[in-house]
């Protein structure tokens, strides 16, 4: 308001005051750049000649001229912007470029159930904005969100198109039921599904609720965070017309080798002479090490195959186009979009994702005191599913034969009838088709200043159906079909209160919310499988088979809801929020059936304090705590604590009866919601005009009430129960810090950190102690009391026998036996006198085991844990923008952790060494190549401890996102009445440094692969 | 602080990362390495014909009984054999307190192999007399062998015989490495199933007049028996230990005879470490006559021990107690002597020590 007045004052004394003398014209055009439509003229700004009253206004061009003294300084202002001093140092002309004023760029913040000034946020929560996430043109948001919120956590379990990753919210708290955060699309509870259908343009913005106190107002289903999505909306205005799209092409690229031919050949020798009790592989015939007469052909004429290039293509295409229609008047505003996406497979055979979504938004000022209106979306998918099959690349051997000499594909590959992987995709088809909808309607009612009641009604229903097929010809169980269809649906109804009570002294602000909501789940499924189907069809003609197996499932559970919340604000300096739900839930146990969930959270802002407000450089320093009690039912089903019946066959004679008895778990009425009590405290900042701004935060997660199922003395007729029993304990930073290294009119870089580092521990598993009292681990689960939740739990390698670890003796026909030296001292006089204790041969080119607890037995107790999660991650994205040319890079680094890699010691995906199956290559042991890194290969001599060898530091470094773009300049648009054209090109995943072997990181190479990606893309608006 | 600088360094431990495995470091390549000569056994360096440093001492025997104990190892062990003795728990229960003495008594003896049958929940529950006694062997260079798959009614179950063989597993995997089986002493003879009766699940029956020929029962059972120390001895292997079977002479000789097709030595040596030839005959003479089929037979060297029955029991005819122990002396002078011109000789075994301290102390 003062710089209104300000403003107009200046105006006002311009316009009626003459020009001085001695005049000396300059002109110059005053402008703006906006990120969307790049240079723009900024109309009606004030110029005036510092310590006069000279003046004079732009005009519609932004442009104008004044008569000034040669030394004078011009003084630009404008309502919006920062002001601008400029000394006129003789020159003539003179273009500036205006700044939006900082309390333009405080955008609003969604906290749900209403929105706050990002500068009065008092919890922590986390938004990312929708340019931000389309950097990244992956198919779903989800996927855009990594490494972008601090605290957030996205993996991708498949490069499969159509995938939907899975987001965790530092880190996971409960230990048996899942972590998945709650999804809120303007305002209605969504699935990470329905999430991953959305156009990413779509989006106006994500907010990620970290903190209890933030995520209390959600109660019983908010531990495991909050992701509220707000979509885009229609402004008052002409009609914006915008599209998006880009096309590209994927491709792979692998950080290992495969057995090529005759490595493989090399490979199978080895094995045979080991298994032989050989030295040297040379010795072996390659007919014995084959034994088999198809590849011993393909051996002789070098006839080898290359699977990968048979399975897999060179590049796969895919494109993504959004259409946006935006735009309305005072009374009705309305935005209205169509996406489609559409991504072919890596895997030549059925592979493939496509995407149609939609969403209409309107705005409808019915009455001055009447908005109604209606948010509705629509998506379609339609996806192909290879089950599995693009692992057996890696694993069909080179000289196994997919096609016979006339070019005709074959069942078998080689004699020993290993099936072809092609055969099998070719007879099977495994498919999806999802289609989501929701309408969400509502109407708010403002009938008078600072009071406002909005009635939220919500309907949302999700279909998938999933058809499968193997055709007679599928080796292995053929003509067979099975039909699946599930239906989730969501009704929502909500009655918002808010009123923000007037004070006389402004300075105390004081809003108050109340929700009351009732919210209904019901899914139900149906499936009918049947065998000997005389057709070789698809599964539209499982009805013509021989039913195998049919089902229905049906279940519902409601939510009732109170919430209350107060945000209070003194001078904008002091605040408190307090907030409280109460959760009715049917899934929770008869004498536990209402949850309460409270949370309190302050901040103070320290810069406006008399002994901070002096520092100019310093625009904003806030400190933030809260503490909250939130809660997670995922791990409770509908009808858990009912107790469950199971179905019984009962024969009478000749008859059989189908009863129902009581099932293996006693039900527990008092059975709840796991619990977690979150302490957070933050320190938000900006320096030097808020060219860097950032924030630090510590939290601490107490989780109790775990979900565990406890074994039952069989006496009671029961053997177990779901009880409340188990504790963890979370602990983290989250950091994230901006810049704006430089800030021009031509030229801007700035740059941006997210950091996370989170760790946790299993503090209790159920009631069963030791004989000192202390909380008994459960090993079978990878559950380790003083341990992280995500473990693996596993020997560990020391490295390779070697000729040196044993006396050996030859046996004088042509076998050597091997004597271990001891390495075990258990007198405690120093020195060794015993071999160390192992229940498997130990031979050179074996695996060596740690005996970490040193007692000279390799057993249980010498497993280790390997923890899963990352010490840390960060996300670091520039931007570079000078004239109309712009570029961003994201990198992503993930720090610690393991991951135990499939391909290095399954038996399934070629890890295991023993020639039954090709695999990643390796620098295994020989008697003459004793290397210390992989065993000698051997299949009848199993190797032991073989998932040693999979654990690998999962650190790498990415650089994710590396895009180029080009916005045609203004001017040259306006004649076209072309708001913004923008072209760029974008590249993904270009560079990975990583010891992990995989095609990524992220997903390992048993899982479908992530590919790189190259697209070109356009942004237009009009 | 110290986080700060744990997380400089996993950041600098990252950006060092280069993609591809690790280069590891190597050890000796074969042709690099020191092997000892054929036949050189690991423990033979050390004898010297005496009893082991401590085991007199530790042993407690009277001059007289040290004596003889001297006496019978001059007699019956040589450099380049291994002689074994059999252990039941009627010796164990003698010897409940004192396992270290029985351990120390048997090195004094001179043998380097123990057949231990120590009772079944001696080994289930890792007694700590058997954890002592192997101990204490070990301690002297014996070697310890569990009598484990020793009833013919489990000729059929393979599952039967590889409990069996997890027994002792599953017993190694509770108790320290110096405390550990070295293998199992298996006892399938088929020959000793009772005359006319179907023998463990099969429908064949064991009869020594009627049932012998190429097919026949005698044939088929004995084809069992093979497969199922084919069975035990594959997991043995895999699980570092070592198996031997008694053998009863005769199937040999049926063997050379034409009138069988499985019994033969080589065949059961081909899942067995060795065979212990139970040569229940009370000359020396008849033991030489019986047992020289098997050396010849048997292919692999070190592979065919003899054993002498020192035990009285029912049948006194065919135990050499009667005989004296100087008739047990001269014996094993003469078998040793003769035994050691077949590469397959492995040494003289004893049945049992209870029968051999007998001997000794009339």
């Amino acid at each position: 308001m003062k710089r209104l007045i300000t403003t107009f004052l200046i105006l006002a004394l311009a316009i009626g005051t003459s020009v001085s003398a001695r005049a000396f014209v300059v002109s110059g055009k005053v402008s703006e750049i906006s990120e969307d439509s790049g240079r723009l003229p900024v109309v009606g700004a004030m110029v005036l000649v510092k310590g006069s009253s000279t003046g004079s206004l732009t005009d519609a061009d932004g442009r104008y001229s004044i008569n000034v003294p040669e030394d004078a300084v011009l003084l630009f202002s404008s309502l919006g912007y920062e002001d601008l001093e400029v000394p006129v140092a003789g020159r003539a002309v003179i273009d500036v470029t205006m700044q939006l004023a900082s309390e333009q760029l405080d955008e609003l913040v969604f906290i749900g159930y209403g929105s706050v000034k990002k500068s009065d946020l008092v919890t922590s929560v986390a938004s990312v904005s929708t340019d931000d996430l389309k950097l990244y043109p992956a198919a779903t948001a989800a996927e855009m969100l990594k490494g972008k919120a601090a605290g957030v956590t996205v993996s991708m379990a498949s490069g499969a198109p159509g995938s939907v990753p899975t987001i965790t919210i530092r880190g996971s708290r409960s230990i048996s039921a899942s972590n998945t955060p709650l999804y809120i699309i303007d305002g209605s509870v969504a699935s990470d599904n329905e999430f991953a259908m959305m156009s990413a343009d779509d989006i106006a913005s994500i907010e990620i609720l970290k903190d209890a106190a933030s995520q209390a107002i959600y109660g019983a289903r908010a531990s495991d965070g909050v992701i509220l999505v707000t979509t885009k909306r229609g402004e008052e205005g002409q009609a914006r017309i915008s599209y998006n799209g880009y096309a590209g092409v994927q491709s792979l690229h692998r950080n290992f080798d495969l057995y090529n031919g005759d490595e493989w050949v090399e490979l199978k020798k080895e094995i045979k002479a080991h298994d032989s009790n050989m030295i040297y592989a040379d010795d072996v015939s390659v007919t014995d090490a084959l034994s088999d007469a198809m590849m011993l052909e393909a051996y002789k004429n070098i006839n080898y195959t290359d699977w990968e290039s048979l399975m897999f293509k060179k590049a796969a295409f895919y494109q993504n186009h959004e259409l946006s229609v935006r735009g309305g008047s005072d009374k009705l505003k309305t935005s209205a979009s169509v996406g489609y996406y559409n991504q072919d497979g890596i895997l030549k055979i059925n592979s493939g994702y496509e995407r149609l979504s939609g969403r209409v938004n309107i705005d409808y000022k019915a009455r001055k005191w009447l908005t109604i209106g209606v948010n509705s979306s629509f998506g379609w998918t339609s996806r192909d599913l290879q089950n599995d099959a693009f692992y057996f690349f890696l694993t069909r051997s080179p000289l196994g034969q997919a096609y016979d000499a006339d070019g005709n594909l074959l069942a078998y590959i080689d004699s020993r009838q290993d099936k072809n992987p092609i055969w099998q995709a070719e007879h099977e088809k495994h498919h999806t088709d999802a289609t989501n909808y929701r309408i969400n309607a509502f109407a708010e009612i403002k009938p008078f200043k600072g009071f406002s009641y909005r009635l939220n009604a919500s309907y949302a229903n999700r279909s998938v159906e999933e058809g499968q097929t193997k055709d007679s010809k599928y080796l292995g169980g053929g003509a067979v079909a099975s039909i699946s269809d599930d239906t989730v649906e969501n009704k929502l109804l909500e009655n918002i209160l808010n009123y923000t009570v007037p004070f006389k002294n402004d300075k105390h602000k004081l809003t108050v919310t109340a929700v009351q909501s009732v919210d209904s789940r019901l899914s139900r499924n149906l499936v009918l499988k049947t065998d000997n189907l005389p057709v070789d069809k698809n599964w539209n003609f499982v009805a013509n088979g021989e039913v195998t197996e049919y089902g229905r499932k049906y279940s519902i559970n409601n939510l009732v809801s109170f919430m209350g919340r107060a945000q209070y604000s003194y001078d904008s300096r002091y605040f408190l929020n307090v907030a409280m739900r109460r959760d009715g839930s049917s899934r929770f146990g008869a004498e536990s059936k209402w949850g309460n969930f409270p949370s309190a959270a302050a901040a103070w802002r320290l810069d406006k304090e008399d002994f901070l407000k002096d520092v100019d450089k310093l625009d904003m320093l806030k400190l933030r705590v809260s503490y909250g009690i939130v809660g997670n039912q995922n791990g409770i089903d509908n009808y858990t604590t009912l107790g469950l019946v199971q179905q019984q066959e009962g024969e009478f004679g000749d008859v059989y009866v189908l009863g129902y008895l009581p099932g293996s778990q006693l039900s527990n009425p008092n059975l709840k919601w796991e619990q977690s009590a979150t302490a957070n405290i933050g320190l938000d900042f900006g320096l030097f005009d808020n060219r860097i701004t950032g924030a630090v935060e510590y939290y601490r997660t107490h989780t109790t009430d775990l979900l565990v199922t406890r074994a039952l003395n069989a006496s009671l007729g029961y053997s177990s129960m779901l009880d409340n029993l188990g504790e963890t304990r979370t602990s983290g930073v989250d950091i994230n810090l901006s810049a704006d290294i430089i800030r021009s009119s031509e030229l801007n870089l700035s740059t941006s950190l997210i950091f996370t580092h989170f760790k946790n521990r299993i503090v209790k598993i159920d009631d069963q102690v030791d004989e000192n009292g202390k909380p008994l681990s459960q090993p079978g689960n990878a559950w380790i009391i003083g341990a992280p939740i995500n473990i693996y739990y596993d020997y560990e390698k020391a490295g390779i026998y070697q000729y040196d670890d044993f006396e050996v003796y030859d046996n004088g026909d042509g076998t050597y036996s091997y004597l271990l030296y001891p390495t075990v001292d258990t007198d405690g006089d120093g020195i060794p006198d015993a071999e160390l204790g192992r229940a498997d041969v130990v031979y050179p080119g074996a695996i060596k085991v740690s005996d970490l607890n040193g007692d000279g037995i390799i057993n249980e107790e010498d497993k280790r844990v390997y923890k899963r999660d990352p010490y840390f991650t960060l996300g670091w994205t520039t931007s570079l923008k000078w004239r109309g040319f712009d570029m961003s890079m994201d990198w992503f680094a993930s720090v610690g952790g393991y991951v135990r890699n499939p391909l290095l010691y399954q038996e399934e995906y070629g890890g295991n060494l023993a020639g039954t199956t090709n695999g990643l290559k390796v620098d295994y042991w020989t008697p003459s190549n004793p290397t210390n890194g992989w065993p000698r290969p051997a299949n009848v001599k199993k190797i032991q401890y073989l998932s040693t060898l999979g654990y690998q530091n999962a650190s790498y470094l990415r650089l994710r996102t590396l895009q180029f773009g080009y916005s045609l300049p203004a001017k040259a648009l306006k004649t076209c009445n072309i708001e913004k054209l923008r072209v760029y090109v974008t590249a993904t995943n270009l560079l990975t440094f990583t010891r992990v072997l995989s095609y990524s990181p992220e997903v390992m190479g048993n899982k479908y692969p992530e590919t790189r990606q190259v697209v070109c893309g356009v942004n237009l608006t009009f | 602080m110290i986080h700060l600088a744990r997380t400089v360094a996993l950041a600098a431990a990252l950006f060092a990362c280069s993609c591809g495995p690790q280069e590891p470091s190597h050890g000796t390549a074969f042709e690099d390495i020191v092997i000892h000569k054929p036949g050189e056994d690991p423990q033979d360096e050390e004898w010297t014909g005496e009893a082991p440093a401590g085991a007199v001492k530790a042993a407690g025997l009277t001059d007289a009984l040290l004596a003889k104990a001297d006496e019978f190892r001059k007699a019956s062990t040589s450099k380049d054999t291994r002689n074994g003795v059999y252990v039941y728990s009627v010796t164990a229960t003698a010897y409940g307190t004192e396992p270290e003495k029985l351990a120390a008594r048997i090195a004094v003896l001179g043998f380097r192999d123990v057949y231990l049958s120590p009772g079944s929940s001696a080994i289930s529950n890792a007694s700590q007399w058997l954890r002592t006694f192997i101990s204490s062997c070990h301690g002297y260079g014996i070697d310890v062998y569990a009598v484990k798959i020793a009833d013919v009614a489990i000729l059929s179950a393979e599952s039967k015989v590889n409990d069996e063989v997890n027994s002792i597993i599953s017993y190694n995997k509770k108790v320290s490495a110096k405390e550990r089986f070295d293998g199992i002493s298996a006892d399938l003879e088929a020959h000793t199933a009772k005359s006319g009766v179907t023998v463990g699940g099969t429908k064949y029956t064991w009869n020594s007049s009627t049932n012998y020929g190429k097919g026949g029962d005698n044939d088929m059972l004995l084809k069992y028996t093979i497969d199922r120390l084919a069975s035990a001895g594959q997991l043995c292997h895999t699980n570092s230990l070592k198996l031997n079977e008694a053998y009863w002479y005769n199937y040999q000789i049926y063997c050379d005879n034409g009138q069988l097709n499985y019994g033969a030595a080589d065949q059961f040596l081909a899942h067995c470490d060795w065979l212990v030839t139970m040569a229940y005959m009370a000359t020396t003479e008849a033991v030489w006559n019986k047992s020289e089929p098997v050396l010849k037979a048997a292919s692999a060297k070190k592979s065919v021990s003899i054993c002498l029955k020192v035990k009285i029991n029912e049948a006194n005819s065919d135990s050499m107690q009667p005989k004296g122990w100087q008739y047990l002396l001269d014996a094993c002078k003469t078998l040793l002597k003769k035994g050691q011109a077949y590469d397959s000789f492995r040494g003289l075994d004893q049945f049992t020590y209870e029968g051999l301290e007998q001997m000794m102390n009339n």
